[in-house]
């Protein structure tokens, strides 16, 4: 019987799976949810991008924390205080990303 | 306050954004950055009096790694030049050759002693006629009714004129222009605790 509907059973990892980032190294073919603590300024690097992609970053810290010069924010503020769903979306591969960033309410 | 010199322009921040945005990337949570890193240092005002000096634009003191302004000793004698249009008999601006109005320049003084000296007293005088305001309808009522005066009011008036008076005498004996700006009044000064 041919597959006519998609369900997460069949998706990938990078849609599925939550990956803790050991360093500041971001794989968009590796997971769909990147959590880190920062514990002191963090320049993140992403690798694999495509168009569409959409990724989410949990991450909380005090600190500076650099994203790609490639991202632009929509919204939102960093909070290091809190925790942060920062959620990039490609619209054009590695040369562009949209970022908002939305802190947990406390 | 913070500042950054950008190829040669300076730029204070009296608050650092919270985003910042280089060629390196977007740094979120800027507040929390090495600051130097980024070329922000902190702005230094230095003290300076406010009567005879001023502040120059804003540099970089490289010796202490901070921006500052230099202290500048305002020039009392400085002068500076003043176009008035040449009308002709009918109010209308006599032209050059070239169709160009045409100005008699005169120099000035930057600081005019004189319009100094006149502010400072008619500053005096105001005073002198807002502590005498209270008492002035005992001096209505005399005029009017021909109702004594009470002599603490007759004194106490008397008092606020001749203050005013030697304020004005003291105004008009300042020969430079920094001692007039300097110059200060108190009809009744707190005494000091």
């Amino acid at each position: 019987m041919a597959l006519t509907k998609i369900s997460s059973g069949v998706l990938g990892d990078e849609f599925t799976t939550i990956e803790a980032m050991s360093a500041s190294a971001v794989d968009f073919s590796a997971a769909q949810v990147f959590t880190k603590t920062l514990t002191a300024d963090t320049t993140l690097t992403f690798s694999n991008v495509s168009t569409g992609m959409v990724k989410d970053l949990v991450i909380t810290g005090d600190f500076t924390l650099t994203l790609p010069s490639s991202v632009k924010i929509i919204t939102g503020t960093y909070d290091g205080t809190v925790s942060n769903l920062i959620q990039i979306t490609s619209t054009n591969g590695s040369t562009e990303q949209w970022a908002t960033i939305s802190k947990e309410a406390v | 306050m913070k500042a950054k010199d950008f190829n040669g322009t300076i730029r204070t921040y009296r608050r650092l954004p919270s985003v910042w945005e280089d060629a390196n990337g977007l740094h979120l949570n800027f507040k929390k950055a090495n600051h130097a890193a980024f070329g922000f240092y902190d702005v230094v005002t230095p003290s300076y009096d406010k009567i005879s000096q001023r502040l120059g634009a804003i540099e970089w003191d490289a010796d202490n790694s901070l921006f500052t302004y230099p202290v500048v000793d305002i020039d009392f004698a400085s002068t500076h030049d003043v176009s008035t249009p040449i009308l002709d008999d009918d109010g209308d601006p006599v032209l050059d050759e070239d169709g160009e109005p045409t100005y008699t320049v005169t120099t000035e003084n930057t600081y005019k002693i004189d319009e100094l000296k006149s502010d400072k007293k008619k500053a005096v005088n105001e005073e002198a006629g807002r502590l005498l305001k209270p008492t002035d309808w005992y001096v209505i009522r005399k005029s009017e009714r021909n109702v004594d005066i009470p002599s603490d009011v007759v004194t106490e008036r008397a008092d606020i004129i001749t203050k005013a008076n030697g304020f004005v005498d003291d105004i008009d004996a300042l020969t430079t222009v920094e001692s007039v700006l300097r110059f200060t009044f108190d009809y009744y000064p707190q005494p000091e605790v």
